[in-house]
């Protein structure tokens, strides 16, 4: 049976956490529109954390602060115990659309990640770059324009290069949203896949979605935001087999739980 | 001349002017959206309207002298000179706005068009509910560019001679052209300084908040993250430059919207056919002006008034007159992409910077600079090219700024991500980001550029400001146009307008429409649908 977690009843070390974050946005008006009031949450080595939220209560707002790209308020994040100054190829944010530049190829766009690793010979980066193009099943694909590819297959590419940079915390915003719905069974297997594999970074993941059997699918442990301003309606642990059965009955519980603490 | 006299004749002036082009501009207004709407709607009206407006676009102002003073100032006696600068000013101003509307109506979702036939709404609600709606986002953007556009030719509106008949309405040119004649030069300077005070509350007073009427529609959700969040906040960022009405129609990538007015209408129609059918329809005009105007419905004379026309000027003449007009429109779009991109690279991400100087060029944008030309060539007496170069300048060089800048704060703020978690250099972010997203608008700024620099040139090549006149010494079209109109030549101007139109509109699809259409092939991350066009 699942059980809900109380918190501090044990410890576990956190790569990346935030603490009091607290952010809000300008509104055309000259308002403010507060998304996150005073947010606390760790994420753990090697774990794989699912965050859900109804939809606009701040979750990319919150993922762009873990990543480094959007400077909180206030409140402080901490990635492996020092303050995050800035975006680091260390963190690798997969966007809700996959992202990849028109006019390079598939090739070039995963090399770019490889830009700023100025210790890597050209020959390497091509390498290292069709290695995981490979794991994520795009091999042959190299000198494909994205404009030539299929949904999934965008997204396949976004993660190749999100991964080439072996980061230690892989972030995801609604991966799955953008692409049709038997796409995104593989690509959540694949992802499923990924995490068991020793030899593949990242140690963490974070995953967003609004889609709680996605997140109850591929989560250690869930993360209920409220809705806006974004604050911790509940956490919860999730344990079962991989890959898990969408229709056992502890799936099922586990879904009514989230939802519960979501409304 | 008395300090309180010439205070209350340049008020004067100002208000009759700014009368001339409001009336003009409401009349722009009016004909956008009848025109606009009708092409927008109806495929039979938008095959003849839209080849139609492209070739009007590429008329210079000078080119329709003739009609609007046979038509109106001969046929009208009494008002007629008032209708004709009216009407001159209206060929400035109503070109980018029809197509503006043109534009918005086409990309009007086609679930929105199919619920308004199952709400079984009648034409005229369609137009009010939904066509008119749908088009005032764009079209009070581009009331601006409009305004602006219809300042600078205003001075050539206002005085018009065409041999014998002359026309000299009281405004802002003749009265700057007797003060500059006396040589007072406190008068000239509180002229200008009242006329840049009046063109900036202008701008803010009216086309600002004009523009902001539709800003709540197109208003989005703030943007995550504010890195490259288009759209600066600041009092004038919301002019020309910004996706208009994403939140409403689905369009696919702010770029698109970014196609503006001018630029578009060259896009819309294709290749050769379009060329040819341009030369033809040329021709036919030019012969049927030269027929009514003449009052002669022989056309055998026309034809050999026209062919008398250019043994006069000489072919060869002609020719070099082109090349170096040529030359002059291409050096000034050159000058301008050299300033303008690195200016626009450097301010762009900041929001506030951005705001700041969009704002201190749209007022330097508003000064209408065909009014300091002859302080400008007191200044500078020995270098006629410079001074036409400066002229042809401050005719183009906003419209491929605001583009360029507007291109760049529309980069899609994912992609600015993307080049800070990789740690991109700059210089890399030059040479993968930003100068490929700034392509499409860079080349939609020249289009638009290139047409004000053949338009400007007219002025630019030779100016007769009252009795000055100013010119530069190598040959020119412009100026080889505004000495025929001012010696009455009609065979000879619509020879020389049909040369530069001829000009225009063939670079428009020979070069322009070619590179962009490379550029948005490369840019093209999925099939995109051309709005309900196809």
């Amino acid at each position: 049976m699942p059980e809900t977690e109380s918190g501090g009843n044990r410890t576990r070390e956190a790569i990346l956490s935030i603490r009091n974050i607290r952010h809000s946005y300008k509104t055309r008006k000259g308002g403010e529109l507060e998304v996150i009031r005073d947010l606390s949450l760790d994420v753990e080595y090697g774990e794989f954390l699912g965050i859900v939220g109804s939809s606009g209560s701040g979750k990319t707002t919150l993922l762009k602060i873990l990543a480094g790209l959007v400077k909180p308020d206030s409140g402080t994040v901490l990635y492996k115990n020092k303050p995050l100054d800035g975006p680091t190829p260390a963190i690798s944010l997969v966007f809700q659309l996959p992202a990849l530049f028109p006019w390079l190829t598939v090739l070039e766009n995963v090399m770019l990640a490889l830009r700023s690793f100025d210790n890597m010979t050209q020959e390497e980066k091509i390498a290292r770059s069709r290695t995981f193009l490979d794991i994520v099943g795009l091999s042959g694909f190299e000198s494909a324009y994205p404009g030539e590819l299929s949904g999934g297959m965008k997204q396949r590419t976004v993660l190749a290069r999100a991964l080439v940079t072996n980061p230690d915390v892989l972030l995801m915003d609604e991966p799955f949203s953008s692409v049709d719905p038997l796409t995104a069974v593989s690509l959540r297997r694949e992802v499923d896949m990924m995490r068991v594999s020793e030899t593949i970074p990242p140690s963490s993941v974070v995953l967003v979605s609004h889609n709680v059997e996605e997140i109850v699918e591929l989560s250690d442990r869930v993360i209920v935001l409220t809705s806006r301003p974004a604050r911790i309606a509940g956490e919860l642990r999730i344990s079962m087999e991989r890959p898990r059965d969408r229709r056992s009955a502890d799936f099922y519980d586990y879904v009514d739980k989230i939802f519960t603490l979501m409304s | 001349m008395e300090l309180g006299e010439t205070l209350i004749i340049s008020a004067a002036a100002i208000g009759a002017s700014w009368l001339r082009m409001g009336i003009a501009l409401f009349i722009s207004t009016i004909f956008s959206l009848v025109v606009g709407i009708l092409a927008g709607t109806n495929r039979k009206a938008e095959r003849i309207i839209i080849p139609l407006l492209d070739i009007l676009q590429s008329i210079p102002i000078l080119g329709f002298f003739p009609l609007a003073l046979y038509g109106f100032y001969t046929l009208v006696p009494f008002l007629g000179a008032e209708i004709a600068a009216i009407f001159l000013i209206f060929t400035s101003q109503a070109w980018n706005m029809t197509f503006a509307v043109y534009e918005s109506v086409r990309v009007i979702g086609s679930e929105l068009l199919e619920s308004a036939k199952s709400l079984r709404l009648k034409t005229l609600d369609k137009i009010r509910y939904i066509y008119v709606p749908a088009s005032t986002p764009r079209l009070f953007q581009n009331l601006q560019p409009s305004w602006s556009n219809g300042i600078f030719f205003l001075i050539g509106s206002e005085i018009l001679s065409f041999g014998i008949a002359e026309v000299k309405l009281f405004g802002l040119g003749s009265v700057i052209s007797e003060f500059v004649e006396n040589g007072d030069s406190q008068a000239i300077l509180m002229l200008l300084s009242m006329l840049i005070i009046t063109a900036t509350a202008t701008n803010f007073l009216v086309f600002t908040p004009l523009s902001g009427l539709t800003e709540r529609r197109r208003a989005k959700m703030p943007q995550q993250g504010g890195t490259a969040s288009p759209g600066s906040g600041g009092i004038s960022g919301r002019i020309p430059l910004r996706p208009s009405m994403q939140g409403i129609f689905k369009i696919p990538h702010p770029n698109i919207e970014l196609h503006k007015a001018i630029a578009g209408i060259t896009r819309r129609v294709s290749g050769h056919w379009s060329l040819l059918r341009g030369i033809v329809f040329f021709a036919l005009t030019a012969f049927i002006s030269v027929a009514i105007i003449s009052r002669t419905a022989d056309i055998g004379r026309v034809f050999n008034d026209l062919t008398a026309a250019l043994i006069e000027i000489g072919p060869l003449n002609l020719a070099m007159a082109t090349l170096y007009s040529l030359m002059r429109v291409a050096i000034g779009v050159a000058t301008s992409i050299a300033w303008s991109l690195p200016v626009a690279l450097l301010i762009f991400r900041s929001r506030r910077a951005s705001a700041v100087v969009t704002t201190a060029f749209q007022v330097i944008a508003s000064i209408p600079f065909t009014i300091l030309y002859p302080i400008i060539s007191s200044m500078l007496p020995s270098t006629d090219e410079l001074r036409a170069l400066i002229l042809v300048l401050m005719a183009t060089q906003w419209y491929v700024f605001f583009q360029v800048l507007g291109g760049l704060r529309n980069i899609p703020p994912e992609e600015m991500e993307i080049a800070a978690m990789y740690r991109l250099s700059y210089f890399d972010r030059l040479r993968y980001l930003y100068l490929w997203r700034v392509l499409p608008a860079l080349v939609t700024g020249c289009v638009v550029a290139a047409g004000g620099a053949w338009n400007a040139l007219v002025i630019a090549e030779r100016i007769v400001l009252g009795n000055i006149t100013e010119e530069v010494s190598a040959p020119g079209l412009g100026k080889l146009l505004s000495i025929v109109v001012e010696s009455g030549d009609l065979a000879s101007t619509v020879l020389i307008i049909l040369v530069m139109s001829a000009v225009i509109v063939g670079l428009n699809r020979g070069l322009w429409k070619r590179l962009y259409d490379l550029v948005v092939s490369k840019l093209r991350t999925e099939e995109e649908r051309e709005h309900g066009y196809a």
